[in-house]
Formats: structure tokens, sequence, C-alpha cells
């Protein structure tokens, strides 16, 4: 498999009071097309930090992210934001729906910022909401939709624009076991068919073990990548 | 050198903008209406406090013009009246143009002792030729030179205004009890001036009458109020004015036209005290354009946070604000508009008596100017509006 993700000497340092955190330190290592990793660790590692400099919503302190042979540290928002638009998927714990679109509205919305029309994007959403099964549910609104079903429409729309690296952020954390066990294998089938990768940060030891590949986090520092037997 | 990742097209900003904005329109009717309703009453002050200025001016420098008429020289004794014998001592300046004594006054019906009439006690043959005038009898027909010297000898003969008239339903030929210097006297209405000239001075409330029957009802025989010039020749009225500031240094002696510029002059602290009042709703309108959107920024901090994990850069989303608050303003400023128009009539009577009571006792004409009077105020409204829309955004 090709490499799709590079990951050198990654820091992030918050300024707080007189004092400084440092919440990424040195943070090596890489991810290839269509990999599954998990981001194992407990509670202020340094997980979702490391997420969002990989997603770009936030630029690193040192270091170097390289997708794809592109350089992500160093650029500005307007590169950034364009590379969120066309490259990266985000699903997050508490799923981040709008309250005020339904289901198909939601699922879309990738596809309206990348300069779609409404109905090429109207179709695109309903064919991708109708592969993680809610396809009769689309003018729900989140609030009419259960925690699992609304964790579909948030890969759904993660998913819709076909990006190469899905960002994954406790996807099951807010959902019960089944549920949860649910979601991570429609992450795994609907990744497969895109070939996307999908980077996924976890404080479950069993959730981590679903993917291919575990990286294993505390302090900020990465503590040992090692691949899961199956 | 690192390359930048690949770009695609631009946002469907239109469609996103309604989506977002009329969602939110829905789920917040209140929020919506409180700023429309803060921008139009903002600008609806400012348009109807501009219409009434304008207003308030034109009709006051209209009166004063067409009460001057063509006379461009004037002589009288400040708020006294002065010896008829002056205008034989003047005799040889009409040499250089028409000479035109003046008898004024003011008056009240019996019936409607607050309504006050000036009066203007003139040669109404010579008149003519200062002041634009038509003299209407029975069914509003001309009145000859014939009729008028009919009528002349009549001591108690007033020419009264066809507006004045008809808003009394008073007819020519009726006998009208008048309040003059605090005694009844009964006048006969000989003739109406009709609607043009110095018939539509003071907003109707102005009177003609012969100056010898002027002299007698205000008891000033022997006396005048003023001396008009007509002098054609720019020079000679130039000498004929410094000769009378030589001649009569205790007298009055101005140009008709210069009473507008003086009028301007006494009445632009209050026009500057009103505009900054206007100023002060505009302000009021972009504060609360400035709160809503503010609190419109807060409720959304999440919305904008995933619209920002979904790719829409920091520009796009002042410019998503922005749209949205021209949009207010866009329906504030239009609704503004058009009750500042309805608000301005009021506020023409309160600003007419104000200048009535503290500057001109001149009636007001009750008639706005066009919109594009208050056209740059209403631009400035609009732009104060979405300035303070940046900040929050």
């Amino acid at each position: 498999m090709a490499l799709l993700l590079d990951v050198k000497n990654l820091s992030k340092i918050y300024p707080a009071g007189s004092e400084n955190v440092q919440a990424v330190k040195g943070v090596n290592f890489h991810v290839e097309e269509g990999q599954i990793t998990s981001v194992m660790g407990p509670s202020g590692c340094g997980k979702s930090t490391l997420l969002h400099l990989l997603g770009g919503m936030q630029s690193p302190t040192a270091g170097e992210i390289w997708l794809s042979g592109k350089a992500l540290h160093g650029q500005n928002d307007e590169a950034l934001s364009q590379y969120r638009q066309s490259t990266i998927g985000f699903v997050f714990q508490f799923f981040h729906l709008l309250p005020h679109l339904d289901a198909v509205e939601n699922t879309e919305l990738p596809l309206l910022i990348q300069g779609l029309s409404a109905s090429d994007a109207r179709d695109k959403a309903r064919d991708v909401l109708d592969r993680v099964g809610l396809g009769t549910k689309e003018k729900r609104r989140p609030s009419q939709l259960s925690g699992g079903e609304q964790q579909r429409v948030a890969i759904a729309r993660a998913l819709v624009h076909g990006p190469k690296l899905l960002l994954a952020d406790e996807p099951t954390g807010n959902l019960d076991m089944a549920t949860g066990k649910a979601i991570l294998d429609l992450i795994r089938k609907v990744s497969n068919q895109q070939n996307c990768a999908v980077l996924m940060a976890t404080h479950s030891r069993e959730a981590s073990e679903w993917g291919d590949m575990v990286i294993m986090m505390r302090d900020g520092q990465v503590h040992g990548i090692y691949p899961v037997r199956k | 050198m690192a390359s930048t990742p690949s770009v695609n097209k631009s946002p469907n900003f239109k469609e996103l903008f309604w989506r977002f904005t009329l969602r939110h329109l829905q789920d917040e009717p209140a929020r919506f209406i409180l700023t429309i309703a803060g921008i139009a009453l903002g600008i609806a002050l400012m348009v109807a406090i501009q219409l009434s200025n304008e207003a308030a001016l034109t009709s006051f420098h209209d009166s004063i013009d067409a009460m001057a008429g063509k006379a461009n020289l004037s002589l009288s004794s400040t708020g006294n009246s002065f010896p008829e014998s002056l205008l034989k001592d003047l005799a040889d300046t009409r040499k250089q143009g028409e000479l035109l004594p003046v008898v004024q006054g003011k008056m009240a019906p019996q019936d409607y002792p607050k309504e006050f009439l000036t009066v203007l006690g003139v040669d109404l043959f010579k008149d003519k030729e200062a002041r634009d005038f038509q003299v209407l009898g029975v069914q509003d027909k001309l009145l000859t030179v014939q009729d008028l010297l009919r009528l002349l000898p009549q001591p108690d003969g007033v020419f009264l205004t066809q507006k004045y008239a008809k808003a009394h339903s008073i007819l020519v030929g009726q006998k009208i009890r008048f309040i003059i210097n605090d005694q009844i006297q009964t006048l006969t209405v000989n003739g109406l001036l009709g609607n043009s000239g110095i018939g539509q001075a003071m907003d109707g409330s102005l009177a003609l009458m012969d100056i010898a029957a002027a002299q007698k009802v205000f008891n000033k025989i022997g006396k005048l109020d003023r001396l008009d010039w007509i002098i054609p020749q720019k020079a000679d009225r130039e000498t004929l004015e410094s000769q009378l500031q030589k001649l009569y240094p205790t007298y009055k002696i101005e140009r008709p036209s210069r009473r507008g510029e003086q009028v301007e002059k006494m009445l632009s602290a209050f026009k500057a005290n009103l505009l900054a009042l206007s100023l002060v709703s505009v302000l009021v309108g972009a504060f609360l354009v400035y709160n809503s959107m503010s609190i419109a920024v807060v409720r959304r901090v999440e919305e904008i946070g995933i619209l920002r994990t979904l790719g829409i850069t920091q520009k796009q989303i002042v410019r998503w604000m922005l749209a949205e608050s021209f949009l207010l303003a866009l329906v504030g400023v239009v609704l503004g508009v058009l009750l500042g128009k309805l608000m301005a009539y009021d506020v023409l009577k309160v600003i007419g008596k104000t200048i009535q009571n503290l500057y001109l006792p001149i009636p007001l004409e009750q008639r706005l100017p066009s919109l594009t009077h208050a056209v740059g105020w209403i631009l400035f409204g609009v732009l104060i509006i979405l300035a303070a829309t940046i900040p929050p955004a």
C-alpha cells in the first residue's frame, strides 16, 4: 500500500498563563492508504490535539505533516480549509450534527461547501445515507434520531465527499457497546469501499483493537506502534 | 518547497446562505424582528427629521421670498412703525426704481383666536409690480382693475387667501369679526388671493389690505412699517443702500433676499441639534445590530465550528454574517424609510411649532420634500449598520 500520511517530530504547545502546556511532543508515525489506525491512550494524553493538527484545525508548534506528498504544516487558513474540504472527513464523539437541518441536509453540507449544485449534492447525499442504512430517515432532524443513527449520519457526512483520511475522535464514546460495535463495523465497511484511511482516537482497548494498527500515546508522546493481531 | 493542497471550486454560497439564514429566521423570529424594528426605527427617525428640517426651511424660505416679491431693498425701523413723512423725503429715489410703502400687522378671527393672520397693507395697484398675486371675486372670477377701483374706497375691505378661505368656509362678501390690537373689528372679505405667489405664502395665513385701510384698522394712521424698493440696476441699488445707511443709521436697511440666509443661519444650531438626535437614533439601531450579530455568533459557535471542520474559511464565515446583516439592514431600511415618511408629517408639526415659538412666527406649509433629500443620510445609516456587524463577525 502507498504512503498516505507522514508525521515527523510533531509538537504542539499551548500557552497557559505563565507556563506552557506541551500537548503533543515530537510525535512520529505514518499511515498507509486505506489503513485503519487507532490512537489509544488515557484522557488528556494528546489524542484529540493530534487529530486537530492532522485535520488542519490547529497549526503545529513544530514538526511536519505530509499527506500524499503535500505539506500541511505552515499553510494558511485558506489552504487548510480547502484541504479539509477535499481530503478530510471528521467524526466526533457527540456527533456534532446541525440541529436545524435534517439528515440529508446535514449529509450534503460538505458537497455544497465544495461548490456542487443543490441537486447533485442531494443525489450523492441520498446515496451515502442509503449505504449507512438511513435512506428511509433522510427527512428526520437529529433530535428525531437515536444516538447510533445520529452517528451514522455523521459518518455519511464525513465520507460523502470521498476523503482520503477519516479522523474519528472517540466515535463510540457516547454509544452503548452494541451500537458502538455496529458503528465501528460501519466505518470499516464504508471506508473500505472508498479506500479511505481511518485514524481513530479512543481510550478503549477493545475499540483500539478493531483497526489494523494501534498507536499508543501517553503524556503527548507516542509510546509504541504495533499491528493488531486478528 | 512544500506544495499547497489542491483547490476545488468555491462553496455554493447562495444555497448555504439561504439554508442557514432562513432556518435561523424560522427558529429565532423574535431576534430578527427586534433587530429589524431597531434599524427601522433608527432610520425612520433620521428620515423624518431630515425631511421635516428640509420642509420647514423650504417653507420659511418660500414665505419670505413670496412676501418680498421682486423688492431688492427695504427699510424698516426695528420692530416699530415710522412716520409716513419718510416716504415723501425719499420720493426722489423713485428715479432709480419703484418705491412701495408697506404697513404690516397681525389679526385673528374671533372664532379662531389662536390662528393669526399676517396682514400686508399695500398699494394694491402698484404693489403688483413687486409681489405676485391674483385677486379673485365671487366664483373665483378674476377681478379687473375696475373691480378693484370700486372696492378700494371701502375702509374695512380685506383679501384672504383661497387656501385659508376654503379651510374656514369663508365666502367673498362675508363679514368676519377679527381681533385686532385687543379689539374686535369687523372686516369684509372683498376677494380672495389665488393659489400662486403671495397666495401660497405662510401656508395661506396671510391677508392683503389696501394701505389706507390697513393704517386705519391697525391704528397706524400717518405711519408705515416698511419701505420696499425695486431697483433694476445693481449699481443704483448699491448706491442707494449706502446712502440710506448713512442717512438713517438707526433704521434697518437690508436686501430681502438675505432674509432667507439669515433665517438659515438662525436655525442652523436648531438643525444641528435635530441632526445629532437623529444620528443617536441610527447609532441605537447600529448597536442593536451589533448586539444581535454578537448573540448570533455566540449562539452559532458550534455551528461555525462544524462548518470550519467541513472546510469553510474564516473569510467565508465573515461574508456570511455580513450578508445576513445586509439583508436585515435592507429590510429595516426600507421599512424605516416608509415609516419615516409617515412620521415626518407629525415631526414637521412639532418642529414647525418649535421654530414658530422660538425663532420665527411664520406658519408652516405641511408639504414634505421628496425622499431624494434624505438619500445621503439613508446610505450613511446603512453603512453604520453594516459596520456594526464587522466586529462580531
